[in-house]
């Protein structure tokens, strides 16, 4: 399953005068679970979207799977699941056929497609869902089902931006633990969250951008010590103190 | 409702970026130049071989029909409003602001951008429509008829929520049918279709006339500010029953609700998936196919009884087509927004780019070939020319070429906003123009269905050939376009 996980070396992005990106460079090994962190604005989404192709960067390099994203985007797209933050959706599409449209795109076989479906249906309780259109869902039922879109092709890099954003507790550890199943079989996961505590949980490394620059990378404990705090310092005492917020 | 609340709301509803400052600087601007221009015989209602009377009639007619659609398209049903904006609704969810300090705002604000949007395409033909110093009146007027056209409309959508749409709608479709069926035992417009809203078309007019003084068009607009107060009262005070924003129902739910269809299915090739999704599942149902028929039928039907009281001598077919041309393509924007909002998915699951532009071209094409049909079927069924029927393929360049120059115009506005099922979400007014200037170079083609007309009218030999022209230029342009729309869809950047 592993293949050669995130780059991106030296990227930047601008909108007209906002400089949203400057020079970042990260990596996401096959087996991590990176977790990028940053104040509103700082630059998570666009790093994400950089990632996926969404947004071509203005200069840098950034590749999937040792792949160059902006040189052959399909090739290196075709290994990546993705959960946008609050997009827009196929709004008078029931839900499972937004399934089936993901499962047609990505060429899943049908015996696998109907196999996939049902576990991540039941993990995520979406029995009741099948049938209603994606306009019509809950905030939380929406996230769960683009959880369930981006796991579908079972791919090798997973990119997400607030993916439980909306959440209920049970789909949140239900997530968590997909998460780490596929970081187990070597998908190189990126999760950019403004939820600490689950972060601290789940991700085996973390970076924090602020202002469009990476303040900070590394595994928490390294990045305790690098700011200076307690070995059991929580990982929102770090956060505060890298990105200008106080002590907490 | 306080005061302060509906500004704010007002301020809100208007910021979008600086769109606003530019849109009152060019409007200023415009009407200034149509102010200081010298007055010109040209293009006015007597130059277009209309009279003065002629045009207040078929201006308040066309009003009345605009309001009645309005209120018949808009009303949701018992217990619910329709609203445009999603963005909106959640800004009455979120905030301590009532439903009627929304409405009163919201209907403020379209009126201000649709009058000064008007006005300023308006102004630049002012130079030449020999306006004088009467343009200057031009925006106020078209201001306040678009309040209360917004007003009024909202009143009907207000009692069709309170009393149930049946309620409004029987009792308007009604007066309509009456109106239509007087006017063809008068073999004219009925006074009861221009009679109701003449005095709204009335200073609207006289802002093009030579005769008329200026202060007599100020005078002629009175009646219409009076008007404005009393439907916004009304409004006002209907809106005040409406407490709960979860009442709001957003244009597209409703709509959406209607849409029936086949599944989607699932396809081992990914192109017909986007095929599927775009083309079968929106075409191949009995309903939609119904609703092409029965609009066909009643066109056809409603060409044979106007040719049976002997208007056909009065009504052009041929410029019944120009007209239609010309005014759906402002319909195709809001299609292609709605199928391209999720492009963000297509992209990052390695989907097929110039599949699904082709596939939201053709229904596009599809689409304006249907509304054509229908068209044609009440002008041969008008004119007796059985060779009207033919128009859906004259018509192909145009319709192909605007459905890719849609396609390209999205794109284009992609980078920086998140494309959603009504094209007034979020775009500014002057983007919106930007778009039209985007389908600029399909106007040409709009000459053909003029041309077809005459060909039609002629009995020219020279038909047959023109058609196979005709189809082969729709394949080309549709062949290229979709190309170039494809490759903007893959480079540009994505915000949504």
């Amino acid at each position: 399953m592993a293949c050669g996980g995130i780059e991106l070396v030296n990227v930047s992005k601008s909108y007209g005068r906002l400089r949203a990106l400057r020079g970042v460079t990260l990596t996401v090994r096959p087996g991590e679970i990176y977790g990028l962190l940053g104040p509103n604005g700082a630059g998570k989404t666009t790093a994400l979207k950089i990632i996926v192709g969404l947004l071509r960067p203005d200069g840098g390099l950034v590749r999937v799977c040792g792949v160059d994203v902006v040189a052959e985007r399909e090739r290196a797209l075709r290994r990546v699941g993705y959960v946008p933050e609050n997009p827009v959706v196929f709004e008078n599409l029931k839900v499972i056929e937004f399934f089936r449209l993901v499962a047609s795109l990505r060429g899943i076989p049908r015996e696998v497609f109907e196999e996939r479906s049902k576990r991540y249906v039941q993990l995520f309780d979406l029995e009741g869902e099948l049938g209603k259109r994606m306009g019509k869902l809950s905030r939380g039922n929406a996230q769960k089902v683009l959880a369930v879109a981006a796991f579908l092709p079972e791919p090798d890099v997973l990119v997400m931006d607030e993916p439980m954003s909306g959440m209920d507790p049970e789909a949140q550890r239900a997530f968590r633990e997909e998460v780490a199943r596929f970081a187990k079989r070597g998908a190189a996961v990126i999760i950019s969250s403004h939820q600490l505590p689950m972060v601290e949980r789940l991700c085996t490394r973390v970076g924090i951008i602020s202002g469009g620059r990476l303040l900070a990378e590394g595994a928490l404990d390294e990045i305790r010590s690098r700011v200076g705090a307690g070995a059991d310092a929580a990982l929102e005492e770090v956060y505060l103190k890298l990105v200008g917020g106080g002590a907490g | 409702m306080p005061a302060r609340t509906f500004l704010a709301v007002l301020e809100a509803l208007l910021k979008d970026d600086r769109a606003h400052y530019v849109l009152a600087a060019l409007t200023a601007a415009t009407v200034a130049i149509a102010a200081l221009a010298p007055p010109l015989r040209f293009l006015q209602p007597s130059a277009l071989g209309i009279t003065k009377r002629e045009a207040e009639e078929y201006a308040s007619a066309a009003l009345l029909a605009y309001l009645a659609a309005t209120a018949l398209v808009g009303a949701p049903g018992r217990g619910q409003l329709a609203v445009k904006k999603a963005a909106e609704r959640d800004l009455l969810l979120t905030q301590p602001v009532s439903v009627r300090a929304y409405l009163l705002a919201s209907s403020v604000r379209e009126a201000l951008e649709g009058g000064a949007s008007f006005a300023f395409s308006l102004a630049f033909a002012a130079p030449f429509l020999g306006s004088g110093a009467k343009a200057a009146l031009l925006l106020p007027t078209l201001t306040l008829a678009h309040l209360f056209l917004e007003t009024a409309t909202g009143v009907l959508g207000l009692a069709a929520a309170l009393a149930g749409a049946r309620w409004v709608s029987a009792p308007l479709l009604a007066y309509l049918a009456a109106g239509v069926l007087h006017s063809a035992a008068l073999r004219s417009l009925s006074p009861l279709l221009t009679a109701p809203l003449r005095w709204i078309a009335r200073p609207i007019v006289l802002c093009f006339t030579l005769s008329e003084p200026w202060w007599q068009v100020l005078a002629e607009s009175l009646p219409l500010a009076a008007a404005c107060a009393a439907s916004s009262a009304a409004y006002a005070l209907l809106s005040g029953r409406f407490t709960h924003p979860e009442m709001m129902k957003l244009l597209g739910e409703v709509a959406a609700e209607e849409v029936g269809g086949p599944e989607l299915s699932l396809s081992s090739d990914p192109r017909s998936a986007i095929f599927e999704l775009h083309l079968k599942r929106v075409f191949a149902t009995r309903r939609h196919a119904a609703l092409v028929a029965a609009a066909t039928a009643s066109l056809a039907a409603l060409g044979f009884a106007l040719a049976r009281f002997g208007l056909a001598e009065a009504i052009k077919p041929g410029m019944v087509l120009v007209w239609f041309v010309s005014v759906s393509v402002g319909m195709l924007l809001g299609v292609a927004a709605f199928d391209l909002g999720p492009l963000w998915f297509y992209r990052v699951n390695c989907a097929d780019l110039k599949a699904l532009a082709a596939a939201v071209a053709l229904k596009q094409t599809v689409y304006l070939s249907e509304a054509a049909l229908a068209l044609s079927a009440f002008a041969a069924a008008l004119s007796g020319r059985l060779e009207y029927l033919l128009f859906p393929l004259a018509n192909l360049p145009f319709a192909c070429a605007s459905s890719v120059g849609t396609l390209a115009a999205v794109a284009l506005v992609i980078p920086r906003k998140r494309l959603v099922k009504h094209t007034q979400e979020g775009l500014t007014v002057p983007e919106e123009w930007l778009l039209s200037a985007a389908l600029a170079p399909a106007a040409p083609l709009l000459l053909a269905a003029a041309l077809f007309g005459s060909l039609v009218e002629t009995g020219s030999p020279w038909l047959p050939l023109y058609l196979a022209a005709s189809f082969a230029l729709a394949a080309l342009v549709l062949f290229v376009g979709v190309e170039v729309a494809a490759e903007l869809l893959y480079s540009r950047d994505v915000a949504s």
